[in-house]
């Protein structure tokens, strides 16, 4: 089924009143779009002309702010940014303040006027309403520098640093004050941990750029690189034990990989962290290790080995990770392959904006097609293939051993990174036939009120220590957290999928079959559980039986309009019906009562805040969206499965439609 | 570009409410507090200040997000007897463009402050009086929302001898500018 996706834009959040949004928005976002800077300039102008009164002229001055500082232009820079600040309430202004006088500092223009921005946005940051000291202080530190005064920014710096000791931007600024505050051996091993940390290509040049001026000699200059570099690794690897220092170890090898230096132990590093993987170890943590297994394993030259190490976590990299994406265009380029490279550094570009991402894929780009004409739209058809594709069907190549997976979601209908998972999870069910897949979601309250919630639904996802949503859980036993917008969605689809197949070939725990009768409005499950299950675990066990809408149309806060194998309420409550799994086997009978269910779901609707369900007791309520009263009996099915309490692991899972019976009226 | 978004590590400075059942998310903020002076005399009032630390990459709504169906950041204090909060003061919250919505949000990011004043009562005795603070918020990144959860602290405030004299501490937080 594929879902509805509606966005819906939050003009009331604009203030402006509805009638009158129409024409000034329309003509706003149109000029926003506008894709040549100098045409956009004019289309901003004429907007503001031509709507004087429209709220939206705070934006557009804002955004004439960048367009101008872009180019470079000092006097209209700081006109459109004083026409910004007339439109904004003084006490609003702080992060406007903040984000002027970066901007400035960073393009080395209007510099008298970015540090009086900068103190601005400080004193209202220490005495007035807001508090974002941090950030406000790193500006106002840059400033200093960028006016010559690198002493009083190096003191800021340290007072800005605190709590953001481990930011790769604020320790590659402080780097920068004490180069050129000629401690250059201090910079070289500050700029070495911001790139440590995640610094850009920008620090990795400036940190070979000084070292180039601390040593002439080449051989001097290596020996200091290598110092610098084990010295930074060392300190980070120290403190550190367990997952954690297998993660730093992967992540120090392809920062000895970076800059060459002692390759072999950086393989013996990330080595370690790669055969530390096993079949249930996250899927985010199999992709990073290998990636920077190929780095290593790149910079020793082996370009080819290191290009199908990536190759073989492709399908698995998220468009987050932009350093994957980056490492793969980078050896297809190595190898002559810039087509493949241009592939790669889109995907990197779909949902976050790097500019050493950018600039390798607009070289590349102009490489092969001799302008970068064109490059924004074909990422953005790139973006929408993360989107809009198959999911394909699947093909077990045999027959299974008859284990019947189940994945549970967790998602909110107010969630906007649930957009991914709701979409992938609709795939998911293209894809599996339900003799290998069976698939149910739960609404929960996160981020806002959902009134397809229930308070089994909630008890599940504590349950499961739920990280929050979106969350599948994959027969109790792995878990993928995360979405993000659709654009991700085939990301997901791919990571859901490499779960389910992990356990669809294992022998069932147990076996199952059921029945579903209704009566009038009477729902009725007999199960038959444990004999003959070729992978029987005998013990404790719980039976779980969830009656499933399979279709409810409700548009939540993140636009998706309709959502499959909705759990409306679980046969028994949460705790389900406990058993012995044995040879023997069982029989159990559970049933419910249709009149019981819509009578809770309407309780829960008019008291939210008095149901366990609702997280926080302290949490307002402001209503609801318009939604269903009640459970569409046509479109019923009853999921039952076999769980163990202690592991959480599902033994088996079954599935039937519930069949059409009479109303009770 | 430097923008307010950024934010350090974060460090779970305080437990979660006993009970609010939703541990998660703890890690990415963090609550402490601070007072204008050592002490408040009797009848007299004093400033104080919440500090909240937001992680970096997370944000919690603000004390007015854009929709209603968003939770608030709230401050809710529990002052003895004696004690009085009033002139709570929630900073305005930057508005962010998430990647999975068209609509701004009204956030928190990195550090904020919420400032508020305590009055002691002109019969209050003198001594230390803990004054617990509530701190309800509701984290999302770029691909998680979390549930809402809280954060408590509770501040020590001393309630002065008669003749003693206040103390300005923290004046980074509470100089004169602040007065406005």
């Amino acid at each position: 089924m594929r879902r509805a996706l509606i966005f819906m834009p939050c003009l009331l959040a604009l203030g402006v009143t509805h009638a009158s949004a129409q024409s000034d928005t329309a003509a706003f976002r149109s000029a926003l779009a506008v894709q040549q800077t100098q045409e956009r300039i004019t289309a901003l102008s004429r907007f503001v002309g031509e709507f004087p009164q429209s709220t939206f002229r705070a934006g557009a001055y804002n955004a004439l702010f960048a367009l101008y500082v872009t180019q470079g232009d000092e006097p209209r820079a700081l006109d459109a940014a004083t026409r910004y600040l007339s439109l904004v309430p003084p006490g609003a202004r702080m992060n406007s303040y903040n984000q002027f006088a970066y901007a400035l500092a960073e393009k080395n223009i209007g510099l008298d006027s970015a540090l009086v921005y900068a103190e601005l946005a400080e004193s209202m940051a220490k005495g007035g309403g807001t508090g974002t000291l941090g950030p406000i202080l790193d500006t106002h530190a840059y400033v200093l520098y960028r006016k010559g005064n690198a002493a009083a920014a190096e003191k800021l710096q340290d007072e800005a640093m605190i709590g953001h000791a481990d930011d790769a931007e604020y320790v590659g600024h402080l780097a920068l004050y004490q180069e050129m505050n000629g401690k250059r051996r201090d910079a070289l091993s500050t700029i070495a941990r911001a790139i440590y940390l995640g610094g850009d290509r920008e620090m990795e040049s400036r940190f070979l750029e000084w070292l180039a001026r601390e040593e002439k000699g080449e051989k001097a200059r290596d020996a200091l690189k290598q110092s610098i570099v084990l010295q930074t690794v060392h300190a980070a690897l120290d403190t550190l034990s367990g997952a954690a220092a297998l993660a730093a170890k992967s992540n120090a090898a392809a920062f000895m990989a970076r800059f060459s230096v002692d390759l072999p132990e950086a393989q013996k590093y990330a080595d370690a962290a790669v055969q530390s993987l096993s079949k249930n170890s996250p899927i985010e943590d199999a992709v990073t290790f290998r990636q920077n297994l190929a780095l290593v394993t790149a910079a020793r030259g082996n370009v080819n080995q290191a290009l199908e190490m990536l190759r073989s976590i492709e399908d698995f990299a998220s468009p987050w990770s932009t350093d994957f994406w980056t490492a793969l265009g980078g050896i297809y380029r190595r190898l002559g392959e810039p087509d493949k490279a241009i592939a790669a550094y889109m995907n990197g570009l779909t949902l976050l904006n790097p500019k050493d991402l950018r600039d390798s894929l607009e070289s590349v780009y102009m490489s092969v097609h001799g302008t970068t004409t064109g490059l924004d739209a074909d990422l953005e058809r790139v973006k929408e293939a993360g989107a809009t594709f198959d999911p394909g069907r699947y093909s077990p190549g045999g027959a299974g051993a008859g284990k019947v997976v189940l994945a549970e979601l967790f998602t909110g209908a107010e969630c906007g990174p649930c957009v991914a998972a709701d979409m992938a999870f609709d795939a998911l069910a293209e894809y599996f036939p339900r003799t290998d897949l069976l698939m149910l979601e739960y609404h929960v309250h996160i981020p806002g009120p959902d009134p397809l919630t229930t308070d089994d639904s909630w008890s599940r996802y504590q349950m499961y220590r739920g990280g929050g949503t979106p969350t599948v859980v994959i027969d109790g036993r792995e878990s993928i957290v995360g979405g993000g917008p659709r654009y991700v969605a085939r990301n997901r689809f791919t990571l859901y999928r490499y779960a389910v197949q992990k356990y669809a070939g294992e022998a069932p725990g147990t076996n199952l079959a059921i029945d579903v009768v209704r009566q009038h409005d009477s729902i009725s499950v007999t199960a038959r559980v444990g004999k003959g299950g070729e992978g029987l675990k005998p013990g404790p066990c719980v039976l779980h039986v969830a009656l499933v809408q399979r279709s409810v149309d409700y548009t939540g806060g993140n636009g998706i309009s309709r959502h499959a194998m909705v759990v409306r309420k679980l046969f028994g409550g949460p705790g389900g019906t406990p058993l012995t799994i044995s040879p023997g086997g069982q029989t159990l009978r559970v049933a419910l009562d249709m009149a019981e269910v819509d009578a809770g779901i309407r309780e829960l609707l008019r008291d939210p805040k008095g149901r366990p369900s609702w997280p926080g007791p302290k949490r307002p309520f402001n209503g609801w969206r318009p939604h269903p009263e009640s459970v569409d009996r046509a479109n019923l099915s009853v999921v039952a499965w076999i769980q163990d309490p202690a592991t959480r692991e599902i033994l088996q899972s079954a599935f039937q439609d519930v069949p059409p019976g009479m109303r009770a009226d | 570009m430097r923008t307010i978004a950024a934010a350090g590590i974060a460090v779970i400075l305080l437990a979660p409410l006993p009970g609010s059942g939703q541990p998660q998310g703890r890690e990415h903020v963090a609550l402490s507090a601070k007072l204008s002076q050592d002490g408040v005399q009797r009848g007299g009032v004093m400033r104080g200040a919440l500090i909240v630390t937001v992680g970096s990459g997370w944000h919690i709504n603000s004390a007015s997000p854009a929709d209603d169906n968003l939770i608030a950041t709230a401050a809710s204090f529990s002052p003895p007897s004696g004690l009085a909060v009033a002139q709570v003061r929630y900073p305005g919250g930057s508005e962010k463009k998430c990647t999975f919505s068209d609509a701004p949000l009204s956030v928190y990011e990195g550090t904020v402050i919420i400032r508020f004043s305590i009055t002691a009562s002109a019969g209050t005795a003198a001594g230390d009086y803990p004054l617990p603070v509530d701190v309800s918020y509701q984290a999302c990144n770029n691909d998680i929302c979390l549930a809402p959860a809280s954060l408590r602290v509770v501040i020590p405030v001393r309630v002065l001898s008669e003749g003693a004299v206040p103390v300005p501490v923290n004046d980074e937080l509470f100089n004169r500018s602040s007065e406005k």
